[in-house]
């Protein structure tokens, strides 16, 4: 395991490596094994990471970036 | 005015004044925000500098002109389309037509009847102008344009943090994307003061160094609403930006040079946030589909391996010894049969041939008891014989038959010769001897023996058997011998 967590990317990219091994089926059976197990981690790690996944939206000030909300939109303001 | 006005009624006074006052005017100005919708009807504004005069061409007054109507010039080269279905933003016209009051918007507007060109507008001519420059320093070079980052995490938005641009954007990006990190540079994006803003908001992203790419947007409004976008400085900073930078500028139909000087441009600010996100369903279709593909694929190699396996078992027990010892007792079984018709034909014949000798007896002249006598004796004699021969025959097969049941049980282990050995000694007590010393046992296609020519044509398939196989052959002509002599 690496000390830091793997990013989606990675994750996917991972997951497309076995799954063209499997698809091979050239591996030994117990490699094989261990690799579904592996992928499907590795799916669910994924599906997880979607849905959590939310953007951070920060407003730059004098004061470095805050959170930022966006303004409901007053009469007139168009642009 | 003594009473208090409802709004129907003074904008009924406004109309009167403004319809009474100017019955019908000629006016001249830019046209800006020209929009044709499916009725045919053309709306636009007229504009000189901060004033804006909104007008309403309808479809039944954009006749064609048969002559100019500033002059009355009758055209020489005949009819010409309505200018209504040619003209342009920016364009300068010269429009003629009623003021009306609008009660319902509480506008008033200029209902043409007639417009001819004026020449194209200032801020066209100034927009032409700084893009041929632009142009041909090489700010809009293909070249110089470099690719936006996929699926970027670190995203700078130069807008107004109040406008509806930015506002599209978070809304678009929600369902898109990773988790990013959104930073926005605020800063105005209309008016005198827009330009330097702009500007200097695209520096201080680049200065930053933060972002893997710039976005820089505004909602849809008049071509002066987003003039700010075809500054100069504005162009330059964005060329000039160390991260790539991505524009979504007003509508659809606007283009700006900020546009043009962008590593990429999108058509407006939700456009922007899908050009540089997809969907997150897309994601997840994606992992559904390769957790399919992944249990398919396991399924597939677990099934091939169990009929590999299934395979195997099967040829295991095709090579098992009690495989291989029936097989050895069928051979031998069939064997034994062959060896049952063979003695069952070698009888027959000799019982014929005791036929044909008391035949031949019995049509001898004279002596007729006593040649009886003698026939019974040897018709005793040769049952005597034929049953001693059936005796030596039958003693032949069951010494030949004694050893087989132990040969039987070792044959798992036995060499194949051994068994040919074994068959050897059958074949002693085979009558088919006499093949090896030359004779020949000939058959018909069903089988039969032949013993004679008579009923044998030219072209019958006839079995010949030598002591070491067969020739199947075709009988190619018939001959009879010349006298009727029997051969022993």
């Amino acid at each position: 395991m690496n000390t830091k967590e793997p990013t989606f990317e990675q994750r996917l990219t991972r997951l497309q490596e076995i799954v063209a091994t499997l698809e091979n089926g050239n591996s030994p059976l117990e490699e094989s094994v261990a690799l579904y197990k592996e992928g499907l981690t590795l799916a669910a790690a994924c599906r997880e990471e979607l849905e959590r996944a939310k953007h951070d939206i920060r407003v730059c000030t004098e004061n470095g970036a805050v959170p930022f909300e966006p303004e409901q939109e007053a009469p007139g303001d168009e642009v | 005015m003594d009473a208090i006005l409802s709004v129907r009624e003074l904008t009924e006074h406004v109309r009167r004044a403004i319809e009474g006052r100017l019955p019908y005017v000629w006016v001249q100005g830019e046209v800006t925000n020209l929009s044709r919708p499916a009725s045919g009807h053309v709306y636009f504004s007229l504009k000189e500098d901060d004033c804006l005069l909104n007008c309403v061409w309808f479809r039944r007054q954009q006749k064609q002109e048969n002559f100019d109507p500033l002059t009355g010039e009758v055209w020489d080269d005949g009819p010409r389309p309505s200018l209504a279905l040619s003209m342009e933003n920016g364009q300068t016209l010269i429009c003629s037509g009623r003021l009306t009051v609008y009660g319902a918007r509480g506008q008033y507007q200029l209902v043409v009847d007639t417009a001819q060109s004026a020449g194209q507008g200032l801020w066209y001519q100034e927009f032409e102008a700084l893009k041929r420059r632009l142009a041909a320093e090489g700010l809009f070079d293909a070249a110089h344009k470099r690719p936006l980052p996929r699926e970027p995490r670190r995203v700078a938005v130069v807008t107004a943090p109040s406008g509806a641009a930015i506002r599209d954007f978070i809304r678009i990006s929600e369902e898109r994307g990773l988790s990013a990190e959104i930073r926005l540079y605020p800063t105005p994006v209309q008016g005198d003061d827009a330009p330097p803003a702009i500007a200097e908001a695209l520096r201080q992203a680049g200065r930053d160094a933060w972002a893997q790419v710039i976005v820089l947007i505004r909602g849809g409004g008049s071509v002066q609403d987003l003039w700010a976008f075809n500054d100069e400085a504005v162009a330059r900073a964005v060329y000039a930006s160390p991260i790539p930078v991505l524009t979504g500028i007003g509508h659809e139909i606007d283009h700006s040079i900020a546009d043009f000087a962008a590593d990429a441009s999108a058509a407006t600010p939700s456009h922007t946030a899908q050009m540089l996100w997809q969907e997150r369903t897309v994601f997840a279709q994606r992992v559904d589909g390769m957790e399919l593909a992944l249990t398919q694929s396991m399924e597939r190699r677990l099934r091939l391996l169990s009929q590999f396996l299934a395979h195997q078992r099967q040829a295991l027990g095709l090579l098992s010894p009690q495989e291989r010892l029936r097989l050895h007792r069928e051979r031998l079984n069939a064997l034994v049969r062959r060896m049952d018709t063979a003695l069952a034909g070698a009888l027959e014949q000799k019982v014929r041939l005791v036929e044909r000798f008391s035949a031949a007896l019995s049509s001898l002249p004279g002596g007729l008891e006593r040649r009886e006598a003698r026939l019974e004796a040897l018709a005793l004699r040769l049952n005597g014989a034929g049953e001693a021969r059936l005796a030596r025959a039958a003693g032949d097969i069951e010494r030949a038959a004694l050893p087989l049941p132990v040969l039987g049980r070792s044959l798992g282990t036995v060499q194949e010769h051994a068994l040919s050995r074994l068959e050897l000694r059958l074949h002693s007590g085979d009558p088919d001897l006499p093949l090896r010393r030359g004779y020949a046992m000939v058959r018909d296609s069903s089988g039969g023996f032949l013993r004679s020519v008579s009923g044998i044509a030219a072209g019958m398939r006839i079995a010949v058997a030598l002591s070491d196989g067969r020739l199947l052959a075709t009988v190619d002509a018939v001959i009879p011998s010349p006298e009727e002599g029997e051969r022993p």
